[in-house]
């Protein structure tokens, strides 16, 4: 009894240390990426397309672009998708949101970016940095959830204002009144961005 | 039989590695591990009383062997609740439905009931009317005194015109009671007032760290409880909902710095400056959203009224 006692106990810390490091873990994973994006934005060196494409590359890994925008349509109008409409919508979506991404990018300056620590809602970790300027401060919030492969980000909110949620009410607002094609015609219409990635 | 002698081992195994690694890794605080510790044990004891009850009635090997490895699994739980709740989710196509559990509540709800908004015709409108008015008018205005000013007098005048601002926000924060605030915005006036040489410096935060407290009477009124009212987009001004127009006029009439200037060619005049001036200290901010939108009116809707009610609760 004893011994199951002190193992119990030794089980609790195990899992308690191991909440811990996922916060420390995802806290420096956002420090990593956004050090490699600060620098190669500062590198004047490189041409604007490999800069876009080495961004884009850098952020894969940790930016969940699909979950995006599985989410943004909702349980509501998601899964009633054909495969193709699903598969046409999501490159659709991800294409916005990477070239959304870089041209946000590429208003960065010399603004200095600071970290909160990291902090738990449930079982997604959420880290804020704050990109402080010479009169102004930018909140963005990283929400990270525990995928198959490692934390990912599937949401951004910038001055509390979450990204996800804006594309969720402008989907719903199209789909209330049309189809998805509607939407498709009017996400390829409004998607008419310059900056382009070699893909 | 044979089964119970894998799963011993296994069990040992398992035991010993969790205390392997919880010797190695740090410290918890005492009072929340007595809480479980004390729950646990009866979940544990069911594998052991099963051993025991196998010892005596062999027969029933079958349902036995079942017990035990419930017990091993439920520890497992135990030990990965984290891990388990993430590996829930399908990376693809699989699962679709179960895969918004844990996320759609964080947003709102799709529902089929409108989003009240009586002047969407006319908002709309309105949406495209000052889209035009900024690429038509303000923006060659502000792109052409941006090439001419440099940036540093631009943020200068910006910081000038922040600091008349002043009376507005003292007045909203003492209003709201918030009586802290109010007394840091005061020492910011009148510290970038004199050391900062009428507001075109800001020394006040950058050196004694005193921070702006934005407020205007809309926010005031939103404090109180009064609901913002349909959303109406105003001309010039952009997006605002009722109770925000009706709070423009304490503001304006009495507050802003331009009540003071009798003459009105000049009250309207550093008006439009001042807008040429803050709109050429962020071209781009505005076309890069409008490239984000899908639909831009209810982009713009949602925006403001979701930025307001966030400014209220601070």
């Amino acid at each position: 009894m004893r011994t199951l006692f002190v193992v119990m106990a030794f089980l609790l810390m195990f899992g308690q240390t191991a909440v811990a490091n996922d916060l420390t873990d995802v806290e420096n994973l956002v420090k990593e990426k956004i050090g490699i994006v600060v620098n190669l934005l500062r590198d004047k060196n490189i041409d604007q397309v490999t800069k876009n494409r080495k961004i884009v590359d850098s952020l894969k890994p940790v930016l969940d672009f699909q979950k995006m925008a599985k989410l943004s349509l909702g349980r509501r109008y998601w899964p009633k998708l054909s495969k193709s409409k699903k598969k046409e919508f999501s490159n659709l979506f991800i294409d916005r949101m990477q070239e959304s991404f870089l041209e946000k990018l590429g208003l960065y300056t010399d603004e200095e970016i600071v970290f909160d620590k990291a902090t738990r809602k449930k079982k997604k970790i959420y880290v804020m940095a704050n990109l402080v300027g010479k009169d102004s401060k930018i909140q963005m919030l990283f929400k990270f959830y525990k995928s198959k492969k490692g934390w990912k980000a599937y949401d951004v909110e910038i001055m509390k204002i979450s990204i996800v949620q804006t594309y969720r009410s402008q989907f719903h607002g199209v789909l209330k009144k049309g189809n998805i094609d509607d939407l498709l015609a009017k996400m390829r219409k409004t998607g008419q961005f310059k900056l382009k990635t070699e893909k | 039989m044979k089964r119970t002698f894998v799963i011993i081992p296994i069990f040992l195994l398992l035991i010993i590695s969790v205390v392997f690694f919880g010797c190695s890794q740090s410290t918890t605080t005492p009072e929340q591990t007595t809480p479980e510790a004390v729950n646990q044990p009866e979940e544990i004891n069911q594998p052991d009383k099963s051993a025991d009850t196998k010892n005596q009635n062999q027969s029933s090997d079958k349902q036995e062997d079942q017990k035990p490895a419930k017990g091993l699994s439920t520890e497992n739980n135990n030990a990965t609740e984290d891990e388990e709740g993430a590996s829930e989710e399908g990376d693809e196509d699989a699962e679709e439905e179960d895969d918004f559990g844990e996320f759609e509540d964080e947003y709102e709800e799709m529902s089929d009931k409108e989003v009240f908004d009586p002047l969407s015709g006319y908002n709309r409108a309105m949406t495209t009317f000052n889209d035009k008015m900024y690429f038509w008018v303000l923006k060659p205005v502000a792109s052409g005194y941006k090439w001419v000013v440099p940036q540093a007098p631009r943020l200068g005048i910006r910081r000038f015109f922040t600091n008349l601002f002043y009376p507005v926000r003292f007045v909203n924060n003492v209003l709201q009671l918030k009586f802290k605030n109010a007394g840091e915005e005061t020492l910011r006036f009148m510290t970038n007032s004199t050391i900062g040489i009428l507001g075109f410096w800001d020394p006040a935060k950058a050196w004694f760290g005193l921070e702006a407290h934005p407020e205007d009477f809309g926010q005031t009124l939103g404090y109180y409880g009064v609901g913002a009212g349909p959303h109406i987009v105003l001309p010039v001004l952009g997006p605002s909902n009722l109770r925000d127009t009706l709070a423009l006029a304490p503001d304006t009439l009495y507050l802003e710095p331009y009540a003071y200037v009798d003459d009105y060619k000049l009250r309207y005049g550093t008006w439009a400056f001042e807008k040429v001036n803050s709109t050429s200290l962020r071209i781009g901010e505005y076309e890069s959203i409008k490239k984000d939108a899908v639909d831009f009116y209810i982009f713009m809707r949602d925006g403001y009224e979701k930025i307001r009610e966030n400014d209220i609760k601070e």
